[in-house]
C-alpha cells in the first residue's frame, strides 16, 4: 500500500520536474526530434495561442520575457516552464509519449483521487492544438483513453454557452462591481431546464472569515483562486434569492468546436489553483481568458492592463461580432415582488399587507384567503410566500440563522395550504425574455467607466477657472443610470487640476480617493438602510485661505425614498466627518454632520442632483460650517454629457460647466 | 507604489462597508466541487438512509462548505454504496446519481419547490419532474393533488415521502424512472 503511494508521488514527481519516466525507444526518440524540430520551425512557441493555453503574459517593454500567471508547479512539464514557453513546449511533446494508462473508474478505496492523468488527457487542451498543427502519427504518439475526462464531459454535455452577469451589490465590498460565471448549456436539457445546467464559476477560496485580512489576501494575491462547476439552480438561490441580484443572461454563439476548445482548456486549468486578485486576477478576467481559449482568433484579455470590471468584459465581448446571440434576465426576488405588489389593486394590498400585522389580522386574512379560488388571491399569496423567502434571506444574511420564527413558519404553511385549494396556477415568471427586460439596466450599455472632464468656472472672486478632472472609475449618482444601479455612487481616484486665470496658477483642487454612496429607497415591503462613505484630499472651501488643503474621511448612514419610476429620490444621511489640515486649530476637526439631497430625473438624458450638509465639529477646530450645491447634466451622447453647478461653500462661490467623456 | 496606495484604500473601503452595510450572505456562498469532481455522499450500507442529516441547509453547507472550499467533493462519480460491492450496471448508476441530484435539488430549493407544488407548476417543479424521471404535466398534478399528503417538515422528508407515494401509486410508478 505504501509502495503504490510511493510510486504514485514519484511519478507525479517525475512529470512535474521535467524528467519522465519513461524511457523513449529510438523510434519513438526519431519521431520526437522530427516534431519537435518541425515546432521550432513553425515558431510554435511564438505562437499566440500557445501563450493563451499555458497563461503567459509578457512582462518586459522590449516584450521578450515571459512569465506565466499560474505559479502551480504540476502545471508545467518543464524544469523552468513558467518562464520558457519554449522549453515548455518541447517537453510538452515528450510528455505525449509516455505510454497509455488504464484510469481504473475506483481504487480500493472507492475513489480514484491519487490515480496521476495521462499528459495527453491532463493536458488535452495543448494535445488537441500541437496535434493539429503537427499532424502527430498514431504509429508512434499512441493516443491515451481519457476515461475521467470524457465522463466530465458526458455530464456537462455542453451545446452551447451563456455569461452570467450577477448584479451590483452593495453589501459586500467584493461584489459592488457585479460577478459574472458561465453556464453551459446541456444538449438534452437546457432548452427546458436551464436551472439544470452546469455553471463555471471562478473564485478565490476563501482561507479565512476576518474580513481585514479577506481584503488584503484579495487584493495581493494571498488566495488561491480556482475554477469550480456547480448546478447553476445553486447560483440562482445564491444570487437571486439570497443577496436579490438580478441575473443578466447572455447567450453566447460559439460553434461546437469553439466549446470544446474551452472545454479542454477548463480540463487542464480547472486542476490548479491560480493566486487571485481581486483588482486584475479576479472572476471576470479569467471567465474572458478562458472565452478567449475558445479560438485562436479571439483577442480579450489584451484590452485589460491595471484592473478589470465585470461589465467592462462583457463591453468586450460585445465587439466581438455576433458573439452575443440573445440577453435575457432573471429578475432577483426583490424585483420580482415589486412587480407583483404593482399588479394589486388596493384591496388586494390591504389584504397582503394584514398578512404581516398582528394575529387578528393575520388569521382574517388568512380565512379570507382560504375561502377563494381565483387568480387575485393567488396574486396575494405567491407575493406573501415570496416575501416570506425574501425575509427568510434577510434574517439568514444578518444574523447567519437558517430559518424563520416559528411564527412565519406556521404562516408559510397556511398560505402554502390556501394557495394548494385554488385550482388556477398563476402567471409569474420571473425569466423575463429579451423583449421585454428593460434596456434601461442592462450592465454593459451606458457610460463607459472612466470619466475625463473639462470644466470652466466662475467663483466669488470673480475669478475664472478652467479644470481638468479625470476619474479612474466608476459612476456617479447624476450621470446617465442606464446599466448601473439607480441610487448608487462609486467613484474612485476622482483627481481635479484648476487653472486660475487672474493668477495664473495651477492649483491641485481636489483628489477624492473614494467617493461612495448607496441609496436604498424605503417602501412598503422593503426598508434598506442607505449608506456613504468619502476619503478624499481637498481644498478648504469654508474658510478663506489660499490654495489649502485638507484630508476628508466620512461616513454615512441613512435613509431615502423614492423608486425607480417615480422619477425623484429623497435621501438624508447622518454622518460622521473628520478633516485633517494644518491649516486648522489643532491640525483637525471631528464631529457629526447631516446630509440632504434630492435627485430629479426628468428623463434619462436630463437629471438635476440637490444636496445640502452642514458639519458641526466637536473637536478639533469646532467652527460649523454649511454647503450646498446643485447640479444639472444633459447627456449629449452615450458616452458623453454636459453639466452646469452652482455650489456654496462658506467662503466662496462657484457655478462651472463641464464636458464630460467617458472612455 | 501605486499598487500599494489602491491596496491600503481597497481595505480601508472593505472594511468601512463592511461594518456600515456587510452581511453574511458570503457564509452560505456555495463554491462548488474541482472541474471534474462531483459532490460525494458518505457510504451507508443500508440504502434507505441515504441522508446524513434532516435540516435544512445544513445539506447544503455540507456539500458546498465555503471554508475549506471544495470539501464534501470527491474526484469521482458519486455512489450510494450498496451492501453489494460489485458494480452495478449503466441504468442503475444512472439511477443512484438521480436521486442524489434530487436530494441536492430538493434541499437547496426547498422552498420554491414547495411553493410550486402547492401551486401546481413552475420552473423548479418541472426541473425536479425530469430529475425524477416523470413526464412534467403528469408530475405536476399528482404534486398538487398529494399535496396535503406529503411531509412538509424538510427536504429530505419530502423527499423520501415523495418517493414512497409516487412508488405506490400505480400510474405513477410506472411512468417514473428514478423514483428511489
Amino acid at each position: 500500500m505504501v509502495l503504490f503511494f510511493l510510486i504514485i508521488a514519484a511519478f507525479q514527481w517525475c512529470i512535474s520536474a521535467g524528467a519522465l519516466a519513461y524511457e523513449l525507444s529510438p523510434n519513438e526518440k526519431q519521431y520526437l526530434d522530427l516534431l519537435q524540430n518541425q515546432a521550432l520551425k513553425l515558431e510554435l512557441h511564438e505562437s499566440r495561442y500557445w501563450h493563451v493555453l499555458v497563461h503567459y503574459k509578457r512582462i518586459d517593454i522590449n516584450r521578450t520575457f515571459y512569465k506565466s500567471e499560474v505559479t502551480q508547479r504540476d502545471f508545467f512539464l518543464s524544469q523552468n516552464g513558467r518562464y520558457e514557453p519554449k522549453e515548455e513546449l518541447l517537453k510538452t511533446l515528450e510528455s505525449f509519449f509516455v505510454p497509455p494508462v488504464i484510469e481504473p473508474d475506483e481504487d480500493e478505496d472507492g475513489t480514484n483521487d491519487n490515480f496521476p492523468e495521462h499528459p495527453q488527457c491532463r493536458f488535452v487542451d495543448r494535445y488537441q492544438w500541437l496535434k493539429e498543427q503537427l499532424h502527430f502519427d498514431p504509429r508512434f504518439i499512441k493516443e491515451q483513453k481519457c476515461t475521467r475526462l470524457q465522463k466530465w464531459r458526458e455530464r456537462l454535455d455542453p451545446s452551447s454557452v451563456t455569461l452570467v452577469f450577477a448584479s451590483y451589490y452593495m453589501n459586500n465590498p467584493s461584489s459592488v462591481f457585479g460577478h459574472t460565471l458561465l453556464r453551459m448549456n446541456n444538449r438534452k436539457s437546457s432548452s427546458k431546464h436551464p436551472l439544470l445546467d452546469y455553471g463555471i464559476n471562478y473564485g478565490a477560496i476563501r482561507t479565512t472569515n476576518n474580513g481585514l485580512v479577506y481584503a488584503v489576501l484579495g487584493i495581493f494575491g494571498g488566495m488561491p483562486g480556482r475554477f469550480l462547476n456547480i448546478p447553476y439552480y445553486l447560483k440562482v438561490q445564491e444570487y437571486g434569492n439570497i443577496e436579490s441580484r438580478d441575473l443578466w443572461e447572455f447567450d453566447l454563439n460559439l460553434s461546437q468546436k469553439q466549446i470544446d476548445r474551452m472545454m479542454n482548456h477548463l480540463w487542464s486549468v480547472g486542476h490548479i489553483s491560480f493566486p487571485y486578485y481581486f483588482f486584475d486576477g479576479n472572476c471576470s478576467y479569467m471567465l474572458l481568458a478562458l472565452l478567449e481559449s475558445s479560438d485562436p482568433e479571439f483577442r480579450f484579455t489584451e484590452h485589460f492592463k491595471n484592473w478589470v470590471i465585470p461589465a467592462d468584459t462583457i463591453r468586450v465581448l460585445r465587439e466581438q461580432p455576433g458573439l452575443i446571440r440573445k440577453i435575457g434576465m432573471r429578475q432577483s426576488i426583490a424585483a420580482k415582488l415589486m412587480k407583483m405588489r404593482e399588479m394589486m389593486t388596493e384591496k388586494q394590498k390591504g389584504i397582503f399587507d394584514k398578512l404581516f400585522g398582528d394575529e387578528n389580522d393575520r388569521s382574517d386574512s388568512l380565512k379570507l384567503l382560504g375561502a377563494s379560488n381565483n387568480q387575485e388571491a393567488a396574486l396575494i399569496i405567491d407575493a406573501a410566500l415570496e416575501y416570506l423567502k425574501f425575509a427568510k434571506y434577510k434574517h439568514i444574511r444578518k444574523t447567519k440563522q437558517d430559518e424563520l420564527p416559528s411564527a412565519e413558519i406556521k404562516l408559510r404553511d397556511n398560505l402554502l395550504a390556501a394557495r394548494n385549494n385554488i385550482s388556477t396556477p398563476s402567471n409569474s415568471e420571473d425569466f423575463v425574455s429579451s423583449e421585454a427586460v428593460d434596456q434601461l439596466k442592462r450592465p454593459d450599455l451606458g457610460n463607459k467607466t472612466k470619466r475625463l472632464g473639462i470644466l470652466t468656472g466662475r467663483d466669488l472672486r470673480r475669478t475664472w477657472f478652467s479644470e481638468l478632472n479625470l476619474r479612474l472609475a466608476f459612476h456617479d449618482i447624476n450621470a446617465d443610470q442606464t446599466g448601473y444601479p439607480s441610487g448608487s455612487q462609486i467613484e474612485m481616484l476622482t483627481t481635479r487640476l484648476r487653472y486660475y486665470y487672474q493668477q495664473r496658477a495651477l492649483n491641485l483642487d481636489s483628489i477624492d480617493v473614494l467617493d461612495v454612496m448607496s441609496l436604498a429607497p424605503m417602501n412598503a415591503l422593503f426598508k434598506e438602510k442607505s449608506w456613504s462613505i468619502k476619503i478624499a484630499y481637498d481644498t478648504i472651501k469654508d474658510k478663506i485661505c489660499d490654495n489649502c488643503h485638507q484630508a476628508r474621511i466620512n461616513f454615512g448612514i441613512g435613509a431615502a425614498i423614492g423608486e425607480d419610476h417615480s422619477n425623484t429620490k429623497i435621501y438624508g444621511l447622518a454622518k460622521l466627518e473628520s478633516g485633517f489640515s494644518t491649516n486648522f486649530e489643532r491640525h483637525f476637526r471631528i464631529g457629526p454632520s447631516v446630509e440632504l439631497g434630492a435627485l430629479w430625473r426628468i428623463m434619462p438624458k436630463l437629471s438635476f442632483h440637490w444636496n445640502g450638509s452642514y458639519f458641526m465639529p466637536i473637536f478639533g477646530q469646532t467652527m460649523k460650517y454649511g454647503q450646498t450645491g446643485v447640479e444639472g447634466r444633459y447627456s449629449t451622447g452615450e458616452q458623453t454629457d454636459v453639466r452646469l453647478k452652482a455650489t456654496w461653500f462658506k467662503a466662496t462661490n462657484e457655478l462651472a460647466g463641464t464636458m464630460n467623456w467617458y472612455f | 507604489m501605486r499598487k500599494l496606495g489602491c491596496s491600503i484604500i481597497g481595505i480601508f473601503a472593505f472594511v468601512v462597508i463592511s461594518l456600515l452595510a456587510g452581511d453574511y450572505a458570503w457564509a452560505y456562498k456555495s463554491a462548488g466541487c474541482g472541474i471534474g469532481a462531483e459532490v460525494f455522499k458518505d457510504s451507508d450500507d443500508d440504502a434507505s438512509q441515504i441522508f446524513a442529516s434532516s435540516t435544512n441547509f445544513t445539506l447544503f453547507n455540507q456539500m458546498f462548505a465555503i471554508t475549506s472550499g471544495t470539501s464534501g467533493c470527491r474526484e469521482k462519480k458519486v455512489l450510494i454504496r450498496q451492501k453489494e460491492e460489485k458494480k452495478d450496471d449503466k441504468k442503475k448508476e444512472e439511477k443512484k446519481q438521480s436521486m442524489l441530484d434530487q436530494q441536492m435539488f430538493i434541499s437547496a430549493n426547498f422552498d420554491d419547490l414547495s411553493q410550486e407544488m402547492a401551486r401546481g407548476d413552475g420552473e423548479y417543479l418541472n426541473a425536479f419532474s425530469k430529475l425524477l424521471g416523470c413526464p412534467a404535466p403528469a408530475f405536476k398534478d399528482w404534486a398538487k393533488k398529494n399535496y396535503k399528503d406529503i411531509d412538509h417538515t424538510n427536504p429530505d422528508k419530502m423527499l423520501e415521502s415523495i418517493w414512497n407515494k409516487v412508488s405506490t401509486d400505480p400510474g405513477m410508478s410506472q411512468s417514473c424512472e428514478f423514483v428511489g
